[in-house]
């Protein structure tokens, strides 16, 4: 009896579900599609219905994937200017380049995923952080990997786009990068077209010294650009030297710090309306509604003066090299004597190396130093065929570090991109380091300021 | 009580279906299709318009430039077509590696029948974790994916790039083929020493050792269509550097006597009489008419 009682229960339970089931294929009347086609149709008049177009700022989340497998470098943000001009086409300015300050028109498409998404479906502006060819993104990352931006979002918020107002959240499907859509105004947008966006992008670049110093009310900042899309602002308060490393954006209106700087009860969040004039050498800006200065200086606004000993034992000690892609960069120009066209030194170029104590007793020479360029032979690194070997350790003195040749291996090219690069090396002006990251330095000639070499350690 | 106890479960199930469909209300037809179903739309433009006219009606093939999440690798870091590159690249194509197939088998037919249904465009190439790149895929007979669309220029300066493009077409072509129709056995057995280690080789080594480029050393399959597309188009890191013809990349094998020399010579004649026997197609004045089409096409 107790299992047919059991039996009958499980029944009347069963059967009472089954009478009571309502028709719940649809929600407010409409089908799955019908909903899908609605939303998709609402996040598409959402995005045309900006008259003045949309700021897009996108911020990585310093992990870039490919293939599954994931890289970590530097956290940025970069700034849009788009506009959905039609169902299919958007119009965009971008602060990744200072090439990208003029509108450039590529399409998008709205299109259902696991969520609602905004594709941008061929080549344009977004898509250049995003290449995987680091010739093309400049990606600290390595090959395979960009900055860590998308070009493939979905629709984060968690409202109806009819309710979103004038942010709309984005979040990339590859990398997680975050993007907010943030309403432009006339002006904004006017800007924009009238090249604002260029002229506080590049006026930073008129500036042909690596030492920039802000003044604003009195007090000087010294400012320094990265490599890694950070800023670098350095002050002194109460006798102590102070700085503070940040990601930076730039729009139409100005260079803006990600994370506002306080620096002395004065928080510096922008520098805006940078002109560059070209009689004064000085660049023009607002910051924060005071007239401020940029200009260029020939020396470190607080010089680290032990780095130039710690540059050379950094290397020296751990058995590493520093090594250089680009060489010398001098006044303005990366790679100012083409030394990444290297092509008679045995293999194409790949590195400008420094070495500590290359030579020595092991090879049957004098202790020495080499400033060589790395060549690829047969799918490894090799030295190249002729190369200056300075004098072991350099001299340091007055916080600056002083090279003297000591002979050379093979023949160097007069006037070459080898030669050419060793004649700066022994300039007697010497040189200040400029400590840029864990393993990495900027080593600045100290005459004008206007020669530097960007040193990393691969180990 | 045992024939209840057997009865009774039997009845459940009865008296439960027969209550859950009694409710059931009219069923409601949809009106609206599934969004995207036969594919997604978008604002025709001139590519548009240039891809039917000029792929989809002769050839039957799909032209897929703008990007569809999934459709490539997934999670990986490729980039869309410029759409700026993507008619040029199209145009080349028909010119360069399409044409000559119809030269020599006298109409479009051939092509139509075999090209794969769908051709896929990527802006960058996909890069691997152990540092390859790939430049094109061929899948199962039924879709070609180029990549490094960005890149392509028609200039004679740029011939190198130009040529890796034609090579990667008549590459994943030649697989098409195959999956078509395979090649004979004994192709297979010609060379020894395949290996999943190709890239750390260089393409002079691998003419030493009878493989017309390194990737002909990952697997017969490759090395069969790396003979076809490097006879075609010529083969890259020849003796000048750069992508050199098929006479030249010979001379890097050590000369006539040379093993390797011998070892790619007895491929050719697989590849030559494969492409006859098979297609009908006779595959020297097939090179010829390839040779001819590429030097009128740069500029």
């Amino acid at each position: 009896m107790k299992r047919i009682s059991l039996y009958i229960l499980v029944v009347v339970m069963m059967a009472g579900a089954g009478c009571q089931k309502k028709d719940s294929d649809t929600i407010g009347g409409l089908t799955p599609d019908q909903r899908i086609a609605k939303a998709l149709a609402a996040y598409q008049s959402k995005l045309m219905g900006a008259p003045y177009g949309w700021i897009f700022l996108e911020s990585t989340t310093g992990i870039a994937y490919n293939q599954g497998v994931s890289q970590s470098g530097p956290a940025i943000t970069l700034a849009y200017f788009v506009q959905f001009v039609d169902s299919n086409t958007v119009v965009m300015f971008s602060d990744f380049d200072t090439s990208m300050s003029v509108a450039k028109s590529s399409s998008y498409r709205i299109k259902e995923l696991t969520r609602p998404a905004l594709i941008f479906d061929t080549y344009s502006y977004l898509h250049v952080p995003c290449d995987p060819d680091p010739a093309i993104s400049k990606s600290p990352f390595g090959a395979g990997y960009g900055w860590g931006t998308d070009f493939e979002f979905s629709f984060s918020d968690s409202t109806v786009p009819t309710e979103a107002g004038d942010t709309v959240h984005l979040l990339g499907n590859l990398n997680s990068a975050g993007g907010v859509l943030i309403k432009a105004t006339q002006a904004q947008r006017d800007a924009y077209y009238s090249g604002s966006l260029r002229n506080n992008a590049s006026a930073m670049l008129n500036i042909l010294e690596y030492f920039k110093r802000l003044t604003v009310n009195g007090v000087v900042y010294e400012l320094r650009p990265n490599a890694d899309r950070t800023m670098t602002v350095t002050w002194t308060s109460g006798g102590q030297t102070q700085s503070i490393t940040t990601s930076y954006y730039i729009t139409a209106t100005g260079i803006v710090f990600t994370t506002p700087i306080v620096a002395g009860g004065v928080t510096l969040s922008s520098i805006d309306n940078l002109v560059w004039n070209s009689g004064t050498q000085t660049i023009t800006a607002t910051v924060g509604g005071q007239s401020a200065t940029i200009k260029g200086a020939t020396a470190p606004f607080a010089n680290d003066a032990n780095a130039p000993s710690r540059w050379w034992h950094y290397a020296n000690d751990n058995g590493g090299y520093w090594a250089s892609f680009n060489g010398w960069h001098v006044n303005g120009v990366d790679d100012a004597f083409g030394v990444t066209q290297i092509t008679d030194a045995g293999g194409p170029f790949y590195q400008f190396a420094y070495i500590p104590n290359l030579l020595g007793p092991q090879n049957g020479n004098p202790n020495a130093d080499a400033f060589v360029p790395l060549v690829v032979q047969n799918n490894a690194l090799a030295l190249g065929n002729y190369f200056s070997v300075p004098a072991t350790p350099p001299a340091f003195a007055g916080g600056r570090a002083f090279f003297t040749e000591l002979g050379t291996i093979g023949t160097i090219p007069p006037g070459g991109p080898v030669d050419k690069s060793d004649q700066v090396l022994y300039n007697p002006a010497g040189f200040y380091l400029v400590q840029t990251g864990t393993k990495t330095y900027d080593m600045v000639l100290a005459s004008t300021a206007r020669t530097w070499i960007s040193w990393f350690s691969p180990f | 009580m045992r024939m209840i106890s057997k009865i009774l479960p039997v009845l459940c199930i009865g008296i439960l279906s027969g209550m859950v469909s009694c409710k059931k209300d009219s069923f409601t037809p949809i009106t609206t299709p599934p969004v995207g179903l036969g594919g997604d739309d978008w604002k025709q433009d001139s590519i548009d318009v240039f891809i039917h006219d000029s792929l989809t009606v002769p050839y039957n093939v799909a032209v897929y430039y703008k990007w569809l999440p999934g459709q490539l690798d997934f999670p990986t870091d490729i980039t869309p077509p410029d759409a700026a590159k993507v008619m040029p690249v199209l145009k080349a194509l028909l010119n360069v590696a399409y044409a000559p197939y119809n030269i020599q088998t006298g109409s479009n037919t051939f092509l139509r029948h075999y090209l794969p249904k769908a051709l896929e465009l990527a802006g960058s190439a996909e890069y691997l974790p152990n540092g390859a790149i790939f430049l094109g895929q061929a899948e199962g007979g039924t879709a070609m994916l180029l990549y490094q669309v960005n890149y392509y220029s028609r200039l004679k300066a740029d011939s190198n790039a130009f040529k890796q493009m034609m090579h990667t077409m008549h590459h994943e072509f030649g697989h098409i083929l195959n999956q078509n129709v395979a090649y004979p056995v004994s192709f297979k057995t010609i060379s020894t020493g395949y290996t999943g280690n190709w890239y750390n080789i260089s393409d002079a080594d691998a003419r030493q050792l009878g493989f017309i480029t390194s990737y002909a050393q990952a697997a017969p399959d490759e090395d069969f269509v790396e003979m076809v597309s490097s006879m075609l188009t010529g083969g890259p890191n020849g003796p000048t550097g750069g992508y050199d013809e098929y006479e030249a990349l010979l001379s890097q094998t050590g000369g006539p006597n040379s093993t390797g020399y011998q070892t790619i010579k007895a491929k050719e004649a697989v590849v030559v009489d494969y492409f006859q026997r098979v297609w009908g197609i006779n595959f020297y004045s097939l090179r010829a008419t390839c040779r001819n089409a590429f030097v009128h096409y740069l500029q």
